[in-house]
Order: C-alpha cells, then sequence, then structure tokens
C-alpha cells in the first residue's frame, strides 16, 4: 500500500505527455489568442494616439489660422480706412478749391457786368446830356463837336472825383 | 466480507495487464484522466474569438484566476512554469474528484503523489540553475547565512517529501473512510462526506500542492539583496 517503486515513472510520463497536449490544445491556442488581442488593443490606442495627435496639430493649424485672418481683417479695414480717409481729404480740398474757383470767377463776373453797366450809364447819360444840351441851345450845331465837349467834360468830372 | 477485509483489498494497487505489460491501476485512471482532460480543452478552444464570449470567457476566467494565483508566488522571473503548475492542478482536480463517481483516485497510489512530488522539486532546482547558473544555484544553498547551508540541502528531501506525504495522507485517508461510510451507511450520508472529502478536500489538496511548488520556484528564482 505505501510503498515507491518503478511505478513511479508512470506517472511523471503521463504527466509529461498530459503537459505537452495541453501546451498543444490549451496554452498554445490562448496564448496566440491573447497575443492577437494585445496587438488588436495596442493598435487601437496607437491609432487613438495617432488621431489625438493628428486633431490637436489640426487645431493649431486651425488657430493660426483663425489668428491670421483676423489680423488680415484687422489690416484690410485699417487700409480701408486710410485709404478712405485719403478720399475724403481729397473730395474735401477739391471741393473747397472748387468753391474757391467758383467764388473768384463770380467776383469777376460782378466786376465785369458792373463795369459795363457803369460804361453804359455813361453813354447814356451822354445821350441824355447831349439831348438836353441840345433842347437847351435850340440849335444843334454841330452832333460831334457836342459829343466831343461832353466826353470831355465827363473826363474831367471823372478825373476830379 | 468483512469491513477489514474488504477495505485491505481496495487499498492494494493492483496492476493491469495491457499486451504483456503491468500497468499500474493508477496508470490507467491517469490516462481516462487525460483524455478527459485534453478533450476539453480541445472542446473549450474550438473557434477562439479575440473577444471572449460564452464558453470561451468561462474557461479564460477559469485560467486566468489560476494563473494569478501562481504568479502572486512565482513573480515575473518565474511566469514561464505557469503552464506546467496548471497542468498538474488540473490533473489533481480531476483526480481527486474522480472518487465522486465510484473510481479510485490516483492519488492514493504513493507513486504518483511520490512521482508529482519529484517533478515539482525538479522543476524547482531546475529554475533556481536557469536562473543563476550552477555557480549561483550551489551558493544560494548558504543564503541567507552559510549556517543554513545543511538544513537547506535537507529540504531538497523534506520538501518533495512533505508534499508527496500531504498529498498521499489526505486521498487515502479520504478515501478509506469514504469506504467505511458506503460500507456502514450506502445511502445519503456518503454524499455529505463525498462533499466535504472529495470536492472540498480534494480540490484544498489540489490546490496545496500546486500553491507550495509555486511557492518554492518563486523562491528559488527570486531576487537575492
Amino acid at each position: 500500500m505505501v510503498a515507491i517503486n518503478w511505478n513511479i515513472f508512470w506517472i511523471i510520463f503521463n504527466i509529461i505527455v498530459l503537459f505537452i497536449l495541453l501546451r498543444i490544445f490549451l496554452f498554445k491556442p490562448l496564448q496566440k489568442i491573447a497575443a492577437k488581442r494585445e496587438t488588436l488593443i495596442q493598435g487601437q490606442i496607437d491609432n487613438a494616439t495617432k488621431l489625438n495627435k493628428e486633431a490637436s496639430t489640426l487645431k493649431e493649424q486651425y488657430e493660426n489660422s483663425l489668428k491670421n485672418a483676423k489680423e488680415e481683417s484687422f489690416q484690410i479695414v485699417s487700409d480701408a480706412k486710410e485709404r478712405a480717409q485719403t478720399q475724403y481729404d481729397h473730395i474735401i480740398d477739391k471741393a473747397n478749391e472748387d468753391a474757391a474757383q467758383i467764388k473768384q470767377q463770380a467776383q469777376k463776373a460782378t466786376e465785369a457786368e458792373h463795369e459795363q453797366m457803369m460804361r453804359n450809364a455813361k453813354a447814356e447819360l451822354a445821350d441824355i446830356a447831349l439831348a438836353a444840351a441840345s433842347k437847351v441851345l435850340g440849335s444843334n450845331i454841330d452832333a460831334g463837336a457836342n459829343k466831343k465837349l461832353l466826353d470831355d467834360f465827363l473826363a474831367g468830372e471823372e478825373s476830379s472825383k | 466480507m468483512s469491513l477489514s477485509e474488504e477495505l485491505t483489498e481496495k487499498l492494494q494497487n493492483p496492476s493491469i495487464d495491457i499486451g504483456g505489460f503491468a500497468v499500474p491501476q493508477s496508470a490507467v485512471t491517469t490516462w481516462g484522466i487525460m483524455l478527459f482532460i485534453v478533450l476539453l480543452a480541445f472542446v473549450f478552444t474550438r473557434n477562439l474569438q479575440v473577444v471572449p464570449k460564452g464558453k470561451q470567457a468561462i474557461m479564460e476566467s477559469v485560467l486566468d484566476l489560476v494563473k494569478n494565483l501562481f504568479l502572486e508566488n512565482l513573480g515575473e522571473r518565474g511566469k514561464r512554469y505557469i503552464p506546467y503548475l496548471t497542468t498538474v492542478i488540473l490533473y489533481l482536480a480531476v483526480a481527486n474528484l474522480i472518487g465522486m463517481i465510484g473510481i479510485a483516485p490516483p492519488t492514493k497510489d504513493m507513486n504518483v503523489t511520490a512521482g508529482l512530488a519529484l517533478m515539482s522539486i525538479v522543476l524547482v532546482q531546475y529554475a533556481g540553475i536557469r536562473e543563476r547558473g550552477v555557480g549561483g544555484w550551489l551558493k544560494h544553498f548558504a543564503y541567507p547565512t552559510p549556517i543554513v547551508t545543511f538544513m537547506n540541502v535537507l529540504e531538497l528531501g523534506i520538501k518533495p517529501l512533505s508534499l508527496c506525504c500531504r498529498l498521499f495522507g489526505n486521498v487515502l485517508g479520504a478515501y478509506i473512510i469514504m469506504e467505511m461510510i458506503i460500507y456502514c451507511v450506502p445511502a445519503v450520508v456518503p454524499l455529505a462526506g463525498s462533499a466535504y472529502f472529495d470536492i472540498f478536500d480534494g480540490l484544498l489538496q489540489a490546490y496545496v500542492f500546486c500553491f507550495l511548488t509555486s511557492i518554492y520556484i518563486g523562491e528559488s528564482v527570486e531576487e537575492e539583496e
């Protein structure tokens, strides 16, 4: 009953065989599937990390372009403002200039008209005076001489003024 | 037949003649157990999926449980011995439970437990040599102080002896008591006895045997300060 003999090798042999069989039918397949699982999970983690990285790069890019766009828009607005100011100044200057010119022209025209009027008035006055003088004298001696006389008179009057 | 006569007869380890070879009964039973375990493994590893489902999930979680049990004692360096320990614990669990279906457990043959203990101690020494080299393995006998060298050498015999006798004694004792209970009260009572001696004690002894082996391997491969 309690005896150790050569039969001890039966169990050693059997356990080794069982170990080899389990290695083939249990441990190896399990190891394979575990390795596959690990690869899959690692792949997913790697993929997620990659996507994350890509997303952050994109975000940075977008932020940069957004910043650029802002700067650009500021630039555009300020450029436009500047241009508008220049144009505004130009228009105002031109308007001022035009106004001054028009005013000057108007003045000149007025002066010219005034002179014309004065001349007309003088001529008319001379005719009237001549008519009056010839009426007074009763006779018209010489129209040309009278006219000369009157002109002289008027000139004398003017210069004495 | 009296009780003692029947017990004496049942405690013999008869040989069975197979093709002129006298094969011990325990070996024949072991073949049956091996066939059962391998078939089970074959069925459970059919069509393995990356995402475990159903029977695969059950098998994987059971094997994971066993693995973690050993991993604690073995440490990272002893990881490679887990498959062997799993093999032994599966064999012992089935061997110790087999009494429930009326087959004499092969572990009641002392040659079986002695053989397993011998393999365990050889594996422990192999693990030590593999980890430290022959010189380091020899030096390890004088660890932690040279005074204990004698005891460490003695342990080479004590460890397998205790492994062998603990398992053998438990199974044999359980077997004898169960036979006596069945002889005296053939119904109902053997059920309670079987629940304790076969299921509880049987599985406990299978666990203890492999647990101790894993501790010994862990000790022999652990790093010294």
